[in-house]
């Protein structure tokens, strides 16, 4: 327990400086304050051990405990000051809050106490036990004790070939936010106090997936997406590469799934398209490989976004993207390699063809064998692909925009690890100790994927249910007729509130020949209601509230959500007729309300 | 068709919620070991830590290396196993940020080129082995024992 408060305070080190930085950002800022604390925490992790990273190495500052607490200060100083002089625009602007109903509340809070008790559990470990795992030994920490004696990234054991030192050009983004912690706190070397640094990059991804698969799916494949990300242990417990490890395989997916998350989202900000860039910088100073993620997510940006129409924000995209790439290369263009994989010795370029295609065989049944490691997947590849696959649909329509770049994001770390596999003397070796720190790195992508199409599945299997219901309902009636009894309240409940948001999927006998109108037997108590306009899908229906903006955003419904998403629905198959236009422009009014951006769950 | 289609569905939620039914359970307990252990050991000094979790023969040994070698001094780091099982790399961490110069095991029966590696300034050696105890040894017995010539 010693170490608790010495290591939620590194956390806060960075965390705080993210926030103060997130409010530069119009993307960030908008969002609630627990979805944006994810995406703080990852930048303020980029902004103090990069200005560190530069700082030390452009002006020779030293590393202690002035720079660094100047480091996290300024954007925590900026971010304070930018809110102040938006405060009184923030109160004409305060959103009232949706309610929704109680079971949902619930639901919602039961599984977020879940991924909680886990994020937890891991920080629980990381302040009980020492760093014992490998690379982070060999490689990350090491660097960082060494870096944190000498006080500069330049440092004579990185520079001089005679020091024994594994991998010393490997980038020192992670290795450099540690040194924050240690030196930032005064921390004796056996104190690990930036353990705590890794164990709250779970929550920070957990966070930045729940935001992105809520744009893009909704808050029910969000939570299960979130659940399903929480029970691999690929992604907490495991040593080579989770959360309880301090290897930068998470922090890479973490940066990687940010800033692509940010950048497919709808909003057309520059100074957002400089805050993906930023995230994708730090994937470039965070591993190798991350400059292929970092180009690889600007390109995804780029083709999904539309390089003529979007050129100014992907350029702002691109500028900390090829800063960090220049400050990476001026820092270990003076580092003689030694100690590493001997790249030059087993690449052969020229082995890339037909390697590429004819490797297949070969390696396929050692990638298989990793991705069915129970102790790093689970069973988690024995469901993926079928709920992936079968749940396709959901990547249609408007959502092909992210889709596509998602899929591609998600296999953009695998085609680099595989055009190793491909050049590689020994690529059976070098499997078992890759594969699966590349299919973390691509994790946020696949999550997002797999809550897309878990959003399909559930809307399928609800039709079903629905289906079921129309089928029943009015057999019920009729047997209630012959039997000579009153007919069930239930027989005529095809098109009442809890019905009525479904969608015309979810109804296959409404508005079609022979089926009748779909609100048929519908009670005179609520025809009523509809009239006096109680009812929540009249607010979207009616064209009396057409013109009336204001007075239709107060008058959604505080508890039918699934309600509110009927016109939605239809508005986007109908292209805009009438009376789905106050739906439209209600629902446009409630996201600039919430600063939400990108397609909207149910839609 | 569309009927095949839900039926995948449900299946493939089946999957999922199978997945979840076996796999959050087990991260749940993770987290409620992690959790035990944290306030099983609240309260632990560093030295009761590092006993606990690397045992004391190798803590104490460690200690023990550190309180000789300055912070800032340099020392040999033999590797004393034939076949490579990363022993150096995991004493060099905790003897950080003490700079090490390797030596390989291989180049043990080169003893010229060792001498030649070996500056000054490096007045120790440790030698790292595999399941033992490191060893800390003086640089003038070190080289006794390694021989003359090559």
């Amino acid at each position: 327990m010693n170490e608790v408060l010495p290591s939620l305070g590194g956390v806060a080190l960075f965390a705080a400086a993210g926030l103060g930085a997130a409010e530069l950002f119009p993307g960030l800022r908008s969002l609630p304050l627990v979805r944006r604390l994810g995406y703080a925490y990852l930048l303020g992790i980029a902004l103090v051990a990069g200005s560190l990273w530069a700082l030390s190495h452009g002006l020779g500052v030293p590393l202690r405990r002035p720079a660094i607490w100047s480091c996290a200060a300024v954007p925590a100083l900026a971010g304070l000051v930018a809110r102040r002089l938006r405060r009184e625009e923030r109160k004409e602007r305060a959103a009232r809050p949706i309610r929704r109903p109680l079971w949902r509340r619930l639901t919602g809070a039961l599984v977020s106490a879940v991924l909680a008790f886990v994020c937890l559990g891991i920080f629980a470990e990381a302040v009980t036990n020492p760093v014992g795992n490998w690379d982070s030994r060999m490689i990350w920490s090491a660097q960082a004790i060494y870096l944190r004696a000498e006080g500069t990234v330049d440092a004579e054991v990185l520079r001089e070939w005679r020091w024994y030192i594994d991998h010393p050009r490997y980038p020192i983004l992670l290795p450099l936010a540690q040194v924050a912690v240690q030196e930032g706190f005064g921390a004796p070397q056996d104190r690990q106090w930036y353990r705590a640094l890794y164990a709250a990059l779970l929550p920070a991804f957990l966070l930045v997936l729940g935001d992105g698969a809520r744009r893009w799916a909704g808050r029910g494949p969000a939570a299960l997406a979130s659940l399903a990300a929480v029970s691999v242990p690929a992604l907490t417990v495991w040593t080579a590469g989770g959360a309880a490890s301090a290897y930068s395989d998470l922090p890479l997916a973490c940066f990687f799934g940010a800033g692509l998350v940010l950048l497919l989202s709808a909003r057309r900000s520059l100074l957002d398209g400089l805050a993906a860039g930023l995230f994708l910088g730090a994937a470039v100073l965070t591993k190798n490989e991350g400059i292929f993620l970092a180009c690889s997510g600007l390109l995804l940006g780029g083709s999904s976004l539309g390089w003529k129409k979007h050129w100014r924000r992907l350029a702002a995209a691109a500028v900390p993207v090829v800063l960090a790439c220049a400050l990476f290369v001026s820092w270990k263009s003076a580092i003689p390699n030694r100690h590493d994989e001997k790249y030059a010795s087993f690449v052969d370029p020229g082995d890339f063809w037909p390697e590429a295609v004819t490797r297949i065989p070969l390696m396929a049944g050692v990638i298989a064998r990793e991705m069915f490691l129970q102790e790093v997947w689970g069973y988690f590849w024995w469901m993926a692909p079928a709920v992936l696959l079968v749940g396709w649909r959901g990547w249609r329509g408007r959502r092909r925009a992210v889709s596509v770049p998602l899929l591609l994001g998600f296999a953009s770390p695998l085609v680099v690890v595989w055009g190793a596999y491909t050049v590689h003397r020994n690529p059976v070796f070098l499997a078992p100790v890759t594969w699966n720190r590349f299919l973390v790195q691509a994790s946020l992508p696949l999550f997002l994927l797999l809550s897309l199409s878990l959003r399909d599945l559930l809307r399928r299997v609800r039709s079903i249910r629905d289906a079921a219901a129309a089928v029943w309902r009015p057999q019920r009636r009729v047997l209630a007729r012959r039997a000579g009894g009153a007919p069930h309240r239930g027989a005529i409940d095809l098109g009442s509130g809890s019905g009525a948001g479904r969608s015309r999927a979810a109804r296959p006998c409404a508005g079609r020949a022979g089926c009748g109108p779909p609100v048929r037997g519908a009670s005179a108590k609520r025809q009523e209601r509809q009239e006096s306009g109680q009812l929540s899908s009249f607010v979207h229906t009616s064209s009396s509230v057409a013109g009336n903006v204001e007075t239709a955003a107060k008058n959604v419904p505080a508890t039918s959500s699934r309600a509110s998403e009927r016109p939605r629905r239809r508005s986007h198959r109908s292209s805009g007729s009438s009376p789905t236009a106050p739906a439209r422009t209600c629902r446009s009014f409630r996201s600039r309300e919430r600063g939400a951006s990108g397609p909207r769950p149910g839609g | 068709m569309r009927f095949a289609g839900s039926l995948l569905s449900v299946f493939a939620l089946t999957l999922f919620a199978g997945f979840l039914a076996t796999a959050l359970p087990d991260a749940l307990k993770h987290a409620d070991t992690f959790l035990g252990r944290a306030v099983e050991h609240s309260g632990e000094t560093v030295l009761e830590q590092r006993t606990r979790f690397w045992g004391e023969t190798f803590t104490q040994s460690i200690g023990e290396i550190r309180r000789v070698i300055p912070p800032d001094g340099v020392y040999v780091l033999v590797n004393g196993d034939a076949a490579d099982k990363g022993a150096p790399i995991w004493l060099r961490y905790e003897l950080a940020p003490r700079r090490a110069i390797l030596v390989p095991h291989a180049d043990l029966r080169r003893p010229r080129r060792v001498r030649e590696r070996i500056p000054g300034s490096a007045r120790w050696v440790v030698v790292a082995s595999e399941g033992r105890v490191p060893k800390l040894i003086d640089r003038a017995r070190f080289l006794r024992r390694l021989g003359g010539s090559d």
